[in-house]
């Protein structure tokens, strides 16, 4: 069977490593804190992500010059305090996005420094140099911003009918249970569920053009020897 | 007496009403994955215990931060401190007077040691109330925890009984779940009262 479609949307998918494919919220629900509650607003997610931004790739990077050269269970612990000593400048930076950031994000941006994502990404890394390492953490922070954002865009609608403060449907009821942890949750859940089947719909569509360019070239072939 | 009332409401505001779970979504990594009752058990124990014995000097510290405006910055940092320092005597003393509990959640344990849920009660506990009693800190830090293994508790008997039921391919194993959680955090709402727009 020809699969030159299906290989080609693989090719695809492996250069989104990370982002689309393996996406580390949607496929193992790491950060789960960040997505949920703070990506309620465009501004929220702005600044965890910026904040991620700035503790978590070089927090990875670090570890991945270190590697095994201290035990286990200090990795456990030095991570995170790295990761909560780069939060103290990304603060500086987060609180020129709005002056009430932070009253907004209340604990969320402290646990910036603990969140899973960086452990799991901290485990990945140990066998990978730090320029590999670097190209993981980015790719990985995009795949959790991306999340983040997408959710943060309709939650952001649906509650307040805004983008960044910025009324966009004005005359459309509102549902402010987006806003809350249970429309986070319930959001990503159908968000990992339409990931899930766009990539079932693609896979048929392009196994479905393998197939019709096998039959035409079956076609052609045959035409071919009956010239003969 | 009443140091024993404020610890019990303090625990059960964390229990059930602010559970770090359900209506903070605030997870441990690998929470999806398959884990037996006794490894719920054992994990939900030790970060309970690192919680509880963390909150004594978080306690502390977070009244000497708040008479000193000027250290309010590091407060992250110095509880995130405290954190690891419990971690480390939880694992060397797990490793040498209960050798096959340790070798059960070996592997696990250094991942879940410090994390946000060992870390959040504190942070929340401490923003709480700036006048807030050791009792109500150590109720909430304590009931923070065994909210936290109960409601892993309640995510495993889920995956059991949707393990029975006909789910839609697209939305087997964290998709199910996640609405799941939601309509749990809805259930808490309710109890909580969530006042409608008029």
């Amino acid at each position: 069977m020809n699969l030159t479609y299906v290989r080609k949307y693989n090719r695809f998918l492996r250069k989104t490593e990370g982002i689309l494919l393996n996406n580390p919220i949607l496929t193992m629900g790491l950060a789960l804190p960040l997505i949920v509650i703070p990506s309620y607003g465009l501004m929220g997610t702005t600044a965890v992500s910026l904040a991620m931004l700035i503790c978590f790739v070089p927090s990875v990077v670090v570890s991945s010059i270190i590697k095994d050269k201290i035990p286990h269970w200090l990795q456990a612990v030095v991570y995170p305090i790295l990761s909560c000593l780069l939060l103290i400048p990304a603060k500086f930076l987060v609180q020129n996005i709005s002056p009430l950031i932070f009253d907004t994000l209340g604990i969320y941006f402290s646990l910036i420094c603990v969140n899973s994502l960086l452990m799991f990404s901290v485990e990945k890394v140990q066998q990978k140099k730090p320029v590999a390492a670097l190209v993981f953490a980015v790719r990985q922070w995009l795949g959790a911003s991306l999340v983040a954002f997408l959710c943060g865009m309709i939650r952001e609608l649906m509650a307040a009918g805004s983008l960044w403060g910025i009324p966009v449907l004005k005359n459309t009821p509102h549902f402010p249970v987006a806003q809350m942890a249970m429309g986070g949750f319930i959001l990503l859940g159908f968000l990992t569920a339409l990931f899930r089947l766009i990539h079932r719909i693609i896979l048929f569509f392009t196994l479905n053009a393998s197939a019709a360019l096998d039959e035409e070239t079956q076609v052609t072939e045959e035409r071919g020897e009956t010239q003969k | 007496m009443i140091f024993l009332t404020k610890v019990l409401v303090s625990f059960l505001v964390a229990l059930i009403l602010e559970n770090l779970l359900f209506t903070r979504a605030i997870g441990i990594p690998n929470i999806y994955e398959k884990l037996s009752p006794s490894q719920i058990f054992t994990i939900g124990s030790v970060l309970t215990v690192i919680i509880c014995v963390s909150s004594i000097p978080a306690y502390l510290v977070n009244n000497l931060f708040l008479s000193h405006s000027a250290f309010e910055p590091l407060l992250t940092l110095s509880f995130l401190l405290i954190n690891a320092a419990v971690f480390i005597m939880c694992y060397f003393a797990m490793r040498h007077f209960l050798p096959k509990v340790f070798e059960e959640i070996q592997k696990f344990l250094s991942f879940y040691g410090v994390n946000c849920v060992t870390l959040a009660p504190l942070l929340i506990a401490s923003r709480m109330s700036s006048g807030m009693q050791f009792s109500s800190f150590f109720g909430y830090c304590l009931g923070s925890g065994v909210g936290f293994t109960a409601a892993m508790f309640i995510l495993w008997s889920i995956r059991q009984k949707i393990a029975l039921i006909h789910t839609p391919k697209v939305f087997r194993g964290l998709p199910i779940t996640f609405i799941y959680l939601g309509i749990v955090s809805l259930a808490l709402f309710g109890l909580l009262g969530n006042q409608l727009p008029a």
